[in-house]
């Protein structure tokens, strides 16, 4: 097998959409099928680049599979294939929608070239907001529609500015370019380019959207979007970073920016008494985390953190947007007491909250520490607000969950599905096991890192 | 067990099969915990004293361990009252309404104990500080009130963190994790900044003045018999990070010549003292005796930072002293309080009388307990605080030393409280039926009853020892012979005094019992104003019992408190300014947009 069978990643989930028209009874199992094969693919498909068409590399289109790559691959398609899981048979006529996504979001991934991102970009928001769509709010979707737009065009001048300096799309070529570049000159571009992505990934001012798409989100929507969107617009984020140079006054901007996205987003989620809120808020403080330690270039812990992050979220949205359908309201108070009658699930939720939180014991504390090592190596000031938000998030998290153990409250039971209670297991094992067998981490970051370095170097 | 990685993955195994048991059967799993925290005190004790475990790791990759002498006084203190209070878990775990995770995370919160004292890697310190935090928060709401866990929860995390600013600051300067060497070497401003940061972060965690607020919540809610731990044992936590603060780092800040100290340490005094001040007068109005010992232990704590900030070495003898003498009478006040409760379900001490009639042996054990905190002969209290005012006159505080006395007199008045309110008086009705507490309870309450006799009586074993951690830390330690205790100022000879004591108590008691028996009335045989009171409750001891003291201060009581609430309030202000400038419109993010445009587009900005 070849990397060119890297492709197959986008035209199988692409191939299997236009079945799912013909034969509907058959869709979600194509959907599953689908994202179980880009599974199996992401592990065997050996590293490299694949040019579609044979064009040489600065004008085709090539694909890139290295192993960032290939970690993003599989972490998208196996939060896509848990929610496809959780959700089967619960909702029609999405399959199609929710193949189109994943073919986009693998292309996002894949893709070497700038204007591809761009248009799998497109594919994945128009995708995007016809999930959303499934929250039965119109309005917040259609808030999500203008600002996706409003950031895609922004990508796209960027893009237009970098091809006209350039005179190439090729992200690898790009970046050997811009190396060499007067970065005066990049100013303009890099920001329209994080303008535009920053809208998907949820930047404090960009990310309006999230509180009317996610604040009303059911079991589908919400993992779909906190956790297969967040997934890969994190990784393509990261893939971002490594285009450009980013240093003096530009780097503080971002870090400026980013950090007042952590900390107010925390703040946010503190004052708010909604479930879903709580967890919407966390999310944009989780992925601008990441996306500032990407923009540090501490690369191997923000994947690190966007992993556990995306798929902690995805945890917790299951549940809350299960027992809010059940109880009719999204206000923490209602929740009272719930997990007394749900020991299992509240134990799971509990460890996957306790490792957002960075507690120890659990993977989340080994991220914390090491990300703050390094950023404590390089600027103090950014360490002290960081742990002012891990506080902050501390004290959201541990009134959640005093409230939800609260034996005071109702004794309403929830039906949960036997796979929400797999997953959710899965998940809360998950990040007691790596919070204590840390061997991984450092082979995670002995393969990541040259990744990275050639990423970053082009 | 000798190694101590062994000792470590044993109790967490036990916390989990403690999980297990507690779930077929409450009180075997409760049985459980008293086993491996006697397990765990046998293995320190046998092996740790002289510095004997064994610290090599073979399993957790990544830890390692290392033992000092004051690692070990703490950590063997801490882990007796864990043993003292394990004895009452089988009376108290039907309590609770997670009966399984609360012996769980009670041994869990052991292995934190243990993993902390027995490292000097900063982020290990950190990672069992942490592990510490959040398994006793899970404790906590198990008791009265479901969120007072939530004010130790982030007084304690924001503890830990700035110790953690602090910690990255002497890793920028040193490059080392390690906790003596590195602290020892950082000098200049790194050193003024980390002093500050530990400092704060010993007071967030020991809950002194400012950073107290949490104490009276989470100590006065928290399940019976679990207050012990946190108030005898927890908050020791935070002393041991402002002892790393005040002995081991080589402040740069000038120096007052005239007393011989360096502004920061005297800064740390003079708040100390306010620790003492606030603690005892705050103890003084309260009416639930949980909470009472919550403010004790916030002034007890002054006394501690005092002892430590004076850097001498008769200081640090009362200071190390008095972190074993607060343990113990701390632990046996509250376990008393619990043993009360259990039978009254109430801490409220205007709800309560007479109690002496049904449960002497626990006022014995809570007269003791208060003696000794009152700093009286012949307890372990009276040594500590001798030395540590022998410390504070020799530095010449005047002001310290008038809110260390202060705090002395102070809390003889409100320990008497509870004593006159809750055991002495006329016994009300509904608590004619009550017994004493059962035998399994009465072990702890008479070894500690023991140990705050002891620890007054025959002081020189514990301050010999306190000697080596002295000479450890950079001092010589006191004169300590097997009956003198030797200062600057004079010495004292505790087994004289306490025989001296012993023969007043006999000499009364003769009296006592030679006179004529006082004739008993029943509480409602007497009249107020010509008229018959018909609610005993009216008569009640405990009521205004301070008033008029009470009102000379009871306007300034609240300020902290709603300095907290006000910040917090800030905080959700914040919160909400921020979803209205970012969340509240679809127009908004074009604004941003323009804005951050503009300001690119701005000629030469960047």
């Amino acid at each position: 097998m070849t990397v060119s069978y890297s492709v197959l990643l986008i035209v199988l989930p692409l191939l299997f959409a236009f079945i799912s028209l013909l034969g509907k009874k058959v869709a979600t199992w194509l959907l599953v099928g689908a994202v179980v094969i880009n599974i199996v693919l992401a592990l065997i498909i050996p590293n490299g680049q694949f040019v579609i068409g044979d064009y040489s590399s600065i004008m085709g289109i090539s694909l890139v599979l290295n192993d960032v790559v290939r970690l993003g691959l599989l972490l998208v398609n196996g939060l896509l294939l848990v929610v496809s899981l959780v959700t089967i048979n619960r909702f029609e006529k999405i399959h199609l929608v929710l193949l189109l996504a994943t073919a986009s979001l693998n292309g996002m991934l894949l893709t070497d070239d700038l204007f591809n991102l761009f248009v799998f970009l497109e594919i994945a928001s128009i995708a995007g907001y016809l999930i959303s769509s499934l929250n039965k709010k119109p309005y917040s979707s259609f808030q999500y529609l203008v600002l996706g737009t409003v950031g895609g065009s922004f990508f796209l001048l960027g893009t237009i500015i970098l091809y006209s300096m350039f005179g190439t799309l090729n992200m690898t070529q790009l970046a050997l370019d811009i190396s060499s570049a007067n970065p005066n000159n990049l100013i303009l571009p890099m920001m329209f380019i994080f303008i535009g992505i920053g809208v998907e990934a949820k930047f404090l001012g960009l990310n309006t959207w999230v509180k009317g798409v996610l604040g009303h989100s059911n079991v589908l929507t919400g993992p779909m979007i906190a956790g297969v969107y967040a997934a890969a617009i994190g990784f393509v984020f990261g893939k971002l970073t490594g285009l450009f140079v980013i240093e003096g006054s530009v780097l503080n901007i971002l870090m400026i920016w980013l950090i007042a996205s952590v900390l107010l987003g925390d703040i946010m989620a503190f004052t708010s008494s909604k479930a879903k809120e709580v967890l919407l808020y966390s999310s944009i403080a989780g992925a601008s985390l990441a996306a500032l330690l990407f923009v540090l270039d501490f690369d191997t812990w923000a994947i690190n953190l966007l992993i556990m992050n995306t798929v902690g979220k995805t945890g917790l949205f299951l549940i809350i947007n299960r027992m809010s359908e059940d109880l009719e309201d999204d206000e923490l108070s209602s929740y009272q007491g719930i997990f007394k009658n749900h020991i299992y699930l509240g134990l799971m939720f509990t460890l996957t909250v306790l490792s957002l939180m960075g507690l120890p014991l659990f993977v989340g504390f080994v991220i914390k520490m090491n990300y703050l090592t390094l950023v404590a190596s390089q600027n103090m000031f950014v360490l002290a607000f960081l742990v002012l938000a891990s506080l902050i998030e501390g004290i959201y998290f541990t009134k959640m969950l005093v409230k939800l153990w609260d034996k005071k409250g109702h004794s309403k039971t929830i039906q949960f599905n036997q796979l929400t209670k797999i997953v959710i297991g899965i998940i809360g094992a998950l990040m007691l096991v790596f919070g204590i067998i840390q061997e991984p981490f450092v082979d995670h970051d002995e393969v990541l890192t040259p990744s990275m370095e050639v990423e970053n170097n082009g | 067990m000798a190694n101590i990685e062994l000792l470590i993955i044993i109790i967490a195994l036990s916390a989990l099969v403690a999980y297990g048991l507690t779930k077929i059967n409450a009180t075997i799993g409760a049985i459980f915990t008293i086993f491996v925290t006697m397990f765990t005190f046998g293995s320190l004790a046998y092996y740790g004293f002289n510095l004997e475990m064994d610290t090599t790791v073979s399993f957790i990759q990544g830890l390692s361990f290392s033992q000092t002498y004051m690692g070990f006084y703490f950590v063997i203190i801490i882990t007796f009252i864990y043993l003292m209070v394990s004895f009452f878990h089988p009376h108290f775990i039907d309590l609770y309404p997670y009966k399984s995770a609360y012996n769980f995370l009670f041994l869990l919160s052991l292995v934190g104990i243990i993993g902390a004292f027995y490292t000097s890697h900063f982020l290990q310190l950190f990672f069992f500080f942490e592990l510490v935090i959040w398994s006793t928060f899970f404790l906590i709401p198990q008791g009265k009130k479901r969120d007072a866990g939530i004010p130790y929860f982030a007084f304690g995390v924001g503890g830990s963190i700035l110790m953690l600013i602090g910690v990255f600051l002497v890793y920028n300067t040193t490059g080392s994790f390690d906790i003596y060497s590195g602290l020892s070497a950082i000098t200049g401003s790194t050193a003024t900044a980390v002093f500050a940061l530990f400092i704060l972060s010993g007071f967030a965690k020991l809950g002194a003045f400012p950073l107290h607020t949490w104490l009276p919540i989470a100590h006065g809610n928290a399940p019976h018999s679990f207050s012990p731990v946190l108030s005898g044992a927890l908050v020791k936590l935070g002393a041991f990070v402002a002892i790393l603060a005040l002995v081991a780092i080589k402040v740069s800040t000038p120096v007052v010549t005239a007393i011989g100290l360096p502004i920061g340490h005297i800064i740390v005094a003079v708040l100390g003292s306010l620790s003492i001040v606030f603690g005892t007068l705050m103890a003084i109005r309260e009416d639930d005796a949980k909470k009472l010992l919550a403010y004790s232990s916030m002034s007890h704590g002054g006394y501690i930072l005092v002892a430590f900030s004076l850097l001498n070495d008769v200081g640090y003898s009362g200071g190390f002293y008095h972190i074993l003498a607060h343990a113990v009478a701390s632990a046996a006040g509250f376990m008393a309080i619990a043993a009360v409760a259990r039978v009254t379900k109430t801490t409220k001490m205007k709800e309560l009388g007479g109690i002496i009639h049904n449960m002497p042996i626990t006022y014995l054990a809570y007269l003791i307990a208060i003696i000794s905190m009152a700093g009286i002969p012949p307890m372990g209290g009276f040594i500590s605080k001798w030395l540590i005012f022998q410390g504070v006159i020799d530095r010449g505080l005047i002001f310290v030393s008038i809110a260390v006395f202060f705090g002395s007199v102070g809390s003889f008045l409100y320990v008497f409280r509870p004593l006159a309110a809750l055991f002495l008086g006329q016994q009300l009705t509904e608590y004619k039926g009550i017994k004493e507490a059962p035998i399994m309870m009465l072990i702890p309450t008479f070894i500690l009853m023991g140990m705050n006799i002891y620890t007054g009586v025959f002081p020189h074993k514990i301050l010999n020892y306190i000697n080596n951690i002295i000479v450890d830390i950079g001092g010589q330690g006191i004169t300590v012979t097997d009956t003198l205790v030797v200062s600057q100022n004079g010495a004292i000879h505790p087994a004289l005094i306490s025989m001296v004591f012993g023969v007043g108590v006999l000499i009364a008691f003769i009296i006592f019992i030679s006179l004529k028996k006082s004739r008993k009335v029943s509480l409602m045989d007497t009249y107020t104003a010509a008229n018959f009171v018909h609610d005993e409750h009216l008569l009640h001891y405990a009521t205004d019992f301070y008033a008029p003291l009470e009102r000379l201060y009871e306007n300034y009581t609240n300020w902290m408190v709603s300095f907290y609430e006000s910040l917090a309030e800030k905080f959700r202000e914040l919160g909400r300014l921020s979803k209205y400038l970012f969340m509240s419109s679809i127009r908004q993010p074009i604004l941003w947009i323009v804005v951050v445009l503009i300001f690119i587009l701005w000629g030469d900005v960047l």
